[in-house]
This record gives structure tokens, sequence and C-alpha cells, in this order.
């Protein structure tokens, strides 16, 4: 392994991980039930666990996720009531955007490890799930830290 | 992303998930003919072979739209093909299945295409709506507050 695949996989493993706080961040931001939390960590399970062929069925599963938010116009608490709904469109669109990313980066991973020896796939695997739960719980408590401070929480 | 696309380009190159395959021609037939007996056909012999060979070789039509891609559902991995080419078959295609089987995978067929309609339909709808909100476009006037709201 050379060092620019090293730091290829490096940089993908950090944009993942940090891709899965933010979805901890805004799950607890839109106030998701534990069953919709309890499906994000089942599909990061099996985004990393099938590769690239879980790709369709995760996007469908998160445009779906989306499409609920805009039906049902669920906005986080802080989200001013006065504020133009152009920028709440603009941001579910960034959010979208991101997690069908997201998606197909979780499967590139995955699709990875599952080249990897069989000794060291497991171990991968697990870690990697560990890692990626701990994010979205970490995610979920930066938000009820309020954090960032530059949002108007009050 | 970028992977994914070329994760998908090499499926449409290639038609599975290993590297691409070669085609077969007459040569890679002729080569599995036992040493004695290569050696004992003279030129013409060989030619008529690869001839004949060459005519049962299928030849792949080129398509038009080939799109190639694998859902895996734990229980059973399914792949799911695309394909639309200028249709060069002068006979009928035969078909070794029965009238119940036929019907039954046209049922499916469709079930399936509804489906992919639907999800792709409300998909484009979406960011349709959500980019018309974006660009401050306001068709009517108040904004929806979402079901039930």
């Amino acid at each position: 392994m050379n060092i620019g695949t090293i730091l290829s996989l490096t940089g993908r493993l950090g944009s993942l991980i940090l891709g899965v706080g933010v979805w901890g961040w805004w799950l607890a931001a839109l106030a998701a039930p534990k069953s919709v939390v309890l499906m994000t960590g089942l599909l990061l399970a099996y985004g990393l666990g099938v590769g690239w062929g879980s790709v369709v069925p995760a996007s469908a599963a998160v445009s779906m996720a989306i499409a609920l938010v805009v039906t049902f116009d669920i906005f986080p608490p802080f989200w001013p009531d006065n504020s133009h709904y152009k920028y709440w469109a603009y941001t579910v669109l960034l959010l979208w955007t991101a997690s069908v990313a997201l998606v197909c980066l979780l499967a590139a991973i995955g699709q990875r490890l599952r080249h990897t020896k069989s000794a060291h796939r497991w171990g991968g695997r697990l870690t990697l799930l560990a890692s990626l739960l701990g994010m979205l719980w970490v995610g979920a408590r930066l938000y009820q830290a309020q954090w960032p401070e530059w949002i108007p929480w009050s | 992303m970028k992977a994914y696309f070329q994760h998908l380009r090499r499926l449409n190159i290639s038609g599975n998930t290993a590297v691409r395959r070669p085609l077969p021609t007459p040569a890679t037939y002729l080569t599995q003919i036992d040493p004695n007996v290569q050696a004992s056909l003279n030129s013409q012999q060989w030619a008529e072979l690869e001839r004949v060979i060459d005519l049962a070789i299928p030849k792949p039509a080129p398509k038009l739209v080939d799109l190639r891609f694998e859902v895996d559902l734990l229980i059973s991995r399914y792949f799911i093909v695309l394909m639309v080419g200028k249709d060069r078959r002068r006979t009928p295609r035969s078909v070794p299945v029965s009238r119940f089987t036929q019907l039954g995978n046209w049922m499916a067929a469709v079930i399936l295409l509804l489906g992919f309609n639907l999800a792709i339909s409300t998909s484009v709808l979406m960011a349709a709506y959500l980019i018309k909100s974006a660009l401050g476009i306001d068709l009517l006037p108040g904004h929806f507050r979402g079901i039930g709201n």
C-alpha cells in the first residue's frame, strides 16, 4: 500500500466518520424517534457489510426520509419562524445530496472491506461500525450541548 | 460518488463485477483440440473449421443503453439490467417457459417498473419542488405547512 492509497483511505474514512456525526446531529435536531435512529444504525451496518449492492436500497431509504421531512414540514426547533422557506429548501437539498454521497462512500468502504483478508475483514467491519455508531451518538450529544455556538439557539 | 460511477462504468463495460472477459474467437476453441488432431488438419480443413466456429459464436449487438447494477437484499443478491439496442434478430426468440411462467414474469416486471417509476418520479418531483423553493419561486401565495399542520 503506497502513501497515496493510505492518504485516500484516511480521507474517505475521515469524511465518512464526520458525515455520520452530521447525521447524528441532524437526527437529534429533527427529533427523530428511536426507531429512525435504530434504522440509521442498521443502514450503516448494511452498507458496510454489503458494499456497492447497498447503494440503491440505502439511497431509497435516505430519499424516503427526506420526503417525510418535506411532506410533513418538519423543522428543527432552532429554525427561525420568520426565515424565508428558500433557506430551509437549500438546507434540505444539501442534506439530501450529502446523505446520498455518504451512502456511496459507505458502500465504497464496505466494498473495500469485502476484499480484505478474511482474518481482518470482520475486525475491520466491527471497529468501523462501532466508530460510526459512536460518531452518531457524538453528533446527537453535540446538538444537545447546543453546538455550534453560532446557531441562534434561543 | 465518483467511485460509484466508476464502478457502474466498469460494470457496463465488462458486464460483470470481475475484470473484462475477452470475447471468444474461433482460435479460443480451436486451441483446445488435441495437438495430434491439430497436426493432422490441413490448411483447408483448418480454415473451414474456423469459418463454422465463427458462425456459431454469438455476436453481441451494440447497445444504445446498457445499464447494470446490483441490489443486495441480504437474503439474496440481485442484478438489474436495462438494455436498449437495435433488434437484429430475424427469427422469433424461442421462449422455453410455460405461458403461466411468462405471465408471472410479465406481472413481476410490471410491478418492478411501477415501483421504480414511483420512486424515481417522487425523487424528481421532490427535487424540483426543493429547487423551486430554494430559488424563492412562490407559485401559490402562503407557504404550505405540510400534511397535518
